[in-house]
């Protein structure tokens, strides 16, 4: 997966983070369990961070489908875009930008990974 | 609505780090990632990583007494699901009551109707941590075997009484 599509990734889910936790009752929700959630500023930031580092094309994309659907870049599996089940190649359409959006439903897709891809750096673990 | 509590809870050796020897939460957080891609619950492992660490940025989720619970929603989780992780050496967490981590117990579940068990599932395990025999247990986690008997004695239970409320 290319550089940009995985920052989009983690911007759809820093969006979702920043909704949860500014709407005040999620919010104390988890305070009364006993977590600690203080100010947003610094996520707001990194969501800005990362929102500067994509591509023109690829931003307005992920900003224009998440007007109208709460899942704006969704994985493919075998072939299928899993926000609204429909079969590639033929429901699939490169964009300039480098991306792929569903034709049906024109969410961006990103491939899952191979589940025996890991983290690039892990630390140990003793007694398996 | 039928609620498969077992399913929820269902205690997954994949899903169990034992004797993790990390020296910083990153480490951890990236460990329990890795496991959860290994099972096919993170779709994507970068992302969800990200997420927990800005989630942790936000504030602490060492609960004090030794306990950590790190928590996400997230999109790229396939479905809920809770990890465990014995720490080698206790970790410096930056809980509020300053005491190092031994357990750390990660709750994971997709936004939609998948992950609606997401908010009482974290409230018993934050339950179990703050009440004092229920830690003990928690702190008592070794083996697989220790961790699947706090899922069937400790938390099952305070899930039903959470969703019972």
């Amino acid at each position: 997966m290319n550089r940009q599509l995985r920052e989009l990734v983690t911007l759809q889910e820093i969006d979702a983070l920043v909704a949860e936790l500014g709407e005040a009752t999620q919010r104390r929700q988890e305070e009364d369990l006993g977590f600690a959630v203080g100010e947003m500023t610094r996520l707001r930031a990194e969501r800005a961070r990362i929102a500067a580092s994509l591509r023109p094309e690829i931003l307005a994309c992920y900003e224009r489908v998440r007007q109208r659907l709460a899942r704006a870049v969704v994985p493919t599996r075998g072939g299928v875009c899993l926000g609204c089940f429909t079969v590639r190649p033929t429901a699939m359409s490169s964009r300039p930008g480098g991306f792929e959006t569903c034709e049906r439903c024109g969410r961006i897709l990103f491939p899952l990974a191979d589940p025996g891809k890991t983290l690039s750096s892990t630390p140990s673990r003793g007694g398996r | 609505m039928t609620l498969d509590i077992s399913s929820l809870v269902q205690p997954d050796p994949g899903l169990f780090l034992p004797a993790l020897d990390v020296h910083r939460r990153e480490e951890l957080f990236a460990a329990f990632v890795e496991a959860l891609a290994a099972q096919g619950v993170a779709l994507h492992a970068d992302a969800l990583l990200r997420l927990l660490l800005e989630r942790e940025a936000l504030g602490t989720t060492g609960l004090g007494g030794g306990v950590a619970i790190p928590h996400a929603r997230a999109f790229v989780v396939g479905r809920p699901a809770i990890a465990c992780a014995r720490l080698r050496r206790a970790l410096d967490y930056g809980a509020a009551d300053g005491v190092p981590v031994q357990v750390a117990l990660l709750v994971v579940a997709p936004y939609g109707n998948a992950g609606s068990l997401y908010t009482p599932l974290l409230a018993a395990v934050a339950d179990a941590a703050h009440d004092e025999a229920a830690r003990r247990d928690l702190l008592g986690i070794e083996t697989f075997e220790d961790f699947a008997a706090v899922l069937r004695t400790t938390l099952r239970p305070r899930l039903r009484q959470v969703l019972a409320r």
